[in-house]
């Protein structure tokens, strides 16, 4: 009895003080975290909606449950950016949002630039973790020959015009990783499907929906 | 033995990757590009710096506070006193990686968390840590991580320069190069840590005939 109280007395001191550092460092390095994690997207923002010089965050909430199904908060998402193209909120440049599909081996984000009749201006992968030299090749951003990936060939592609060409679309897939372009094309076309009524864009503009 | 062969005996008579056969997995994984060779082998000589220091403190501490029956029933638990110092190392580890590297963080991505279970640092913590004083507990985890490090530099080297043509991310070779793909995903890791083993064997061989 005795033995097992030392034991016990023991572990929970050396835990007790192990947890105490983690959370000391993790309030220190937290902040820095979740500027680093701003920073990208900011950048991946001016990428693909370079001409917006004010970018406003449209929130989503969403709620967070507990095991049984019960709302303990609501969260804020962000939903999609929209970009003026000057410092008021006159004139609308176009919006821009994030995609995420399953790839081979993980989870594909872009953020995505559209205009205001709802056709790609860039894309640009935020984050992935496919295969090197085959599914991670989807972060090429070379200049579009027609033959190989780049993500330049989103670029005026309508929500219709998402498909690869393996599912019969004009997206040229990755060379050996058909699964990975499949999931980008796919995840920007599935948000977008949400996305363009929302904004009340007419799909009139993209017959093909679908 | 002197603290310099302590030091010395990781890096080549007792090299965890090509000796001991430890942390392999690890090794398969992150050894396509010298930066990660570089990163991972921080990362891990880190870890297996604070936990050899502490689990060596430690068992100083218990010799010093409890009588020798006591001593044996605190060795039940040495175990979970080492993963906890260790998880809280690798938790360390990680939250600092990706508030001021966030590059670096991003391309190791799982298997920094993973650091908890290789048994390079589990292994040394109870096969020398725990039996040995603090000085040559430091210097023998500087020493295997500094062995750890370089044989993962030796294999992302034959990886990086033959699966992409680089050295260090620098293009090497002209257009006329097409890379060995098979070296940069996993069959290429067995083959280069196989033929390492070889070349070391046939050495030892040899000075053994002679």
């Amino acid at each position: 009895m005795n033995n097992i109280l030392r034991l016990s007395i023991v572990l929970t001191i050396i835990t007790l003080i192990a947890a105490f550092v983690l959370a000391e460092i993790y309030r220190i390095t937290k902040p820095r975290i979740e500027e680093q994690k701003q920073a990208k997207t900011q950048e991946a923002l001016a990428i693909v909606l370079p001409e917006a010089k004010l970018l406003v965050p449209v929130n989503q909430k969403v709620p967070v449950k507990d095991g049984d199904g019960n709302v303990l908060y609501e969260r804020d998402e962000v939903l999609y950016y929209k970009g003026y193209a000057n410092t008021d909120t006159t004139h609308l440049t176009g919006y821009a949002f994030e995609a995420a599909g399953s790839g081979y081996s993980s989870i594909v984000e872009t953020m995505v630039g559209i205009d205001t009749s709802g056709h790609i201006k860039m894309i640009k992968i935020i984050s992935q973790k496919e295969t090197p030299g085959l599914g991670a090749l989807c972060v090429n951003s070379e200049p579009f020959n027609g033959k190989k990936w780049s993500t330049l060939q989103f670029v005026g592609k309508g929500i219709g015009d998402l498909k690869v060409d393996k599912d019969g679309g004009p997206i040229v897939s990755i060379t050996g990783a058909t699964i990975t372009s499949r999931a980008i094309t796919n995840s920007i076309k599935d948000k977008l499907s949400t996305l363009l009524p929302e904004l009340k864009i007419a799909s009139a503009a993209n017959p093909e929906v679908n | 033995m002197s603290l310099v062969a302590e030091f010395v005996k990781g890096i080549y008579k007792e090299n965890p990757v090509f000796r001991l056969a430890l942390g392999l997995c690890p090794t398969l994984a992150v050894s396509t590009s010298i930066s990660n060779a570089i990163g991972m082998g921080a990362a891990t000589t880190f870890v297996l710096l604070g936990s050899n220091t502490m689990v060596s403190l430690i068992i100083l501490l218990f010799t010093k506070i409890l009588s020798e029956e006591g001593q044996k029933s605190i060795n039940k638990i040495r175990i979970p006193v080492f993963i906890v110092v260790i998880a809280s190392f690798v938790t360390i580890v990680e939250m600092i990686m990706s508030a001021y590297f966030p590059a670096l963080s991003e391309s190791l991505g799982i298997f920094i968390p993973l650091i908890v279970v290789n048994c390079i640092i589990l292994g040394r913590a109870e096969g020398y840590a725990s039996k040995n004083p603090l000085i040559p507990s430091i210097v023998d985890a500087l020493g295997m991580g500094a062995g750890f490090t370089l044989a993962l530099m030796a294999i992302a080297l034959l990886r990086e320069l033959l699966g992409s043509g680089e050295f260090l991310g620098h293009t090497l070779f002209g257009g006329g190069f097409k890379p060995v793909l098979l070296m940069i995903l996993p069959p290429g890791a067995f083959l280069v840590i196989g033929l390492y083993l070889g070349i070391l064997n046939w050495l030892d061989a040899r000075k053994k005939q002679s």
